[in-house]
């Protein structure tokens, strides 16, 4: 094993799978196996992004559950600066989650809605074991206006703020404890255009001053573009392309990266753009189609996609596909 | 002046509670021509969804309440109308999709005897006729292999054949006017793409309009002719999609669209979007004078007390701000 200091990864996921089996044989029904991530790799190198895109259902969430060891992994490896995680006992895991956090899609969902703003900032540092009473108060007042918040904010209840507010207070929480890496699954998707803009440029504020590396989730292909380094593309649990950021709207090697990049509305251009649309829905993942798994609705396919996996290679420095026509 | 489908002057939509009487749509007139798209964009609260829905009566009375304007539809007052005579309109004339189609549609009952609904209501067609329309509806909005899905119940379907199943019965009476609310919001991009393409395939043949209500600008200006931009409750600017995009005229529409980032302009050096400063007002702490003074780049003095009514700048295009169409 490495170690911490001469590793320029911070984060190396290798062959990660996470199934689901559901259902099972009480009345003789077959059970379910869903391959919700099905072996996929890569890594985050300090204070990089990278993003991770794909419609509902390709794995994107699990993925990062599954990193954090919020949900057990089925198989494979999660190398945090070298150390595995899956081998940590869960009070090595639990002081390792100081540097690691995650931010979620609703924060009205995330935050307690029985305690105040002050009560959830000083949790991780109750929980840690850092910090007194009149400092943890401090802090929580320093967190608050490091999100661009008031300090008189922390006695307030979360009902009080609108969507945007508490999103800042849920980072405010990730940041408590200066991790090095933060997951943020689908952190804008649900609040307004307008506000959007603005969680976004904090996320990138604190990158910079606290070097922090994102796994940032998310379907907005735009946003995606301009807040993140590297991007990989999954599709049905596994990661179908991976590139700069640049390369991979530049230049879209599969053609269902090519597809999620035609449709989206471009607001200067009208309809000249082509656009590649993809016929039918997303296979379920308790029955993926065999073969690529995208070959139902891919409009390339050829016969030998049906039957043929493809394996992700790298077709030119650092920009990996997962297509046997487009190798 | 173009033949207009429905017009909508002055409405004003109240709703009472706990602190007092809220105002979602604050006196807003327009009108939907024959065979246009129309949109309307606006955040969350600024009341798109309460205006829409007020079209067919659909706001729950109390506590809501339209406390003034007119709804004109084939020259009858929409607003005055008598339930038994806007029941006739409803799913007929004027048809509505909403945006989470697992929500609107009945869980409990299969499709076939959703679909049949509107056709048993609102046509003379026996169950059996029904029952082909329906089929032949389903086939309309490609749902694959339409009959069998007739016996499914609608948590069988994706989301994307579930918003199929709602655009299939929104026009099976042939509506003159589909109201679209958000109607791609809860779907995957891809399938989005579907339903705007398989939405516009359904105007251009049955020559229905479409009211449009969206948060999302992009897919305004691929598919609308002409925007209204909403903010707490008022029209703050409406004109053609693409001009109104292009060269915002009200410091809102412009601020929507530079904070949204633009796919393949990764902004260089400055890795900073434009935002829009503040939050989104609430509805019972609205700002005095203009409601967006508090978040406007170029706010003046004035702003702050008197309130701007929409005024006409250019050909089509309205708006309702001070600088009366120069945002700085």
């Amino acid at each position: 094993m490495t170690t911490p200091s001469s590793n320029p990864n911070l984060l190396e996921i290798k062959h990660l799978k996470k199934h689901f089996s559901s259902g099972g044989s009480f009345l003789g029904k077959p059970s379910l196996n869903v391959r919700a991530v099905d072996g996929i790799s890569f890594t985050l190198k300090a204070g990089e992004t990278l993003g991770l895109v794909g419609e509902s259902g390709c794995g994107k969430s699990t993925a990062a559950r599954a990193i954090l060891r919020l949900v057990e992994p089925t198989s494979g490896e999660v190398l945090y600066q070298g150390k595995n995680l899956a081998s940590l006992s869960q009070s090595a895991m639990q002081t390792l989650r100081q540097e690691m956090q995650i931010i979620f899609q609703d924060p009205s969902a995330s935050l307690n809605p029985r305690r105040r703003i002050e009560s959830i900032l000083e949790e991780p540092f109750i929980i840690h074991n850092i910090a007194d009473k009149p400092e943890r108060k401090e802090r929580v007042a320093r967190l608050l206006k490091k999100v661009g918040l008031a300090p008189e904010h922390a006695r307030r209840f979360p009902h009080e703020f609108s969507g945007g507010q508490l999103q800042r207070i849920a980072i405010a929480r990730a940041i408590a404890l200066n991790p090095r890496l933060i997951v943020a699954d689908e952190p804008v998707s649900s609040l307004d255009v307008s506000i959007q803009a603005q969680v976004i440029n904090l996320m990138q504020d604190l990158k910079e001053t606290m070097n922090i590396s994102y796994l940032f989730i998310s379907h907005d292909m735009a946003i995606v573009e301009h807040f993140s380094d590297r991007v990989a593309v999954m599709y049905l649990g596994k990661i179908v392309e991976m590139a700069t950021s640049e390369k991979l709207y530049r230049d879209p090697r599969h053609p269902y990266t090519e597809a999620l990049l035609s449709v989206i509305p471009k607001m200067e251009s009208g309809r000249e753009q082509q656009r590649h649309l993809i016929k039918g829905d997303i296979p379920s993942p308790a029955n993926p189609p065999g073969g690529c798994a995208f070959h139902t609705r891919c409009p390339i396919k050829e016969k030998q996609c049906e039957s043929t996996v493809p394996e992700l290679k790298e077709i030119a420095p650092g920009h990996f596909v997962a297509c046997l026509l487009r190798e | 002046m173009v033949d207009s489908d429905l017009r909508v002057e002055n409405l004003k939509v109240t709703f009472s509670g706990r602190n007092g009487e809220l105002t979602a749509v604050d006196g807003i007139s327009y009108h939907l021509d024959a065979g246009e798209i129309l949109a309307i964009v606006g955040e969350s609260g600024c009341g798109k969804t309460v205006g829409a829905l007020s079209i067919l009566r659909l706001i729950p009375e109390p506590p809501g309440k339209i406390a003034q304007g007119s709804i004109t539809f084939n020259s009858r007052d929409l607003l005055q109308l008598p339930q038994r005579e806007l029941q006739k309109i409803r799913g007929n004339d004027i048809a509505m999709i909403f945006q989470d189609p697992m929500t609107s549609l009945n869980p409990v009952l299969t499709l076939g005897d959703q679909m049949m609904e509107p056709i048993l209501r609102h046509s003379r067609l026996t169950q059996k006729e029904a029952w082909q329309k329906a089929v032949e509806v389903l086939r309309s909005v490609e749902i694959p292999s339409p009959a069998e899905k007739m016996n499914q119940y609608p948590h069988q379907l994706s989301g994307g054949m579930r918003q199929r199943v709602m655009i299939g019965m929104a026009l099976t009476c042939s509506p003159k006017i589909l109201i679209a609310d958000e109607p791609t919001t809860a779907l995957d991009v891809l399938i989005q793409a579907q339903i705007m393409d398989l939405l516009q395939q359904s105007k251009e043949q049955t020559g229905m309009s479409i009211l449009l209500i969206t948060h999302d600008l992009g897919m305004v200006t691929e598919i609308a002719q002409r925007v209204i931009v909403m903010y707490a409750g008022k029209i703050v600017e409406s004109g053609p999609a693409k001009e109104l995009f292009q060269t915002p005229l009200h410091p809102y529409t412009l601020g929507l669209k530079n904070s949204v980032p633009k796919l393949g302009q990764k902004l260089g050096t400055s890795k900073r979007l434009v935002e829009i400063s503040g939050n989104v007002p609430s509805l019972n702490l609205l700002p005095s004078g203009c409601a967006f003074h508090p978040r406007c780049p170029s706010v003046m003095e004035r702003c702050k007390t008197e309130t701007p009514v929409l005024k006409k700048v250019g050909p089509g295009r309205e708006v309702s701000c001070w600088l009366e169409g120069n945002p700085t």
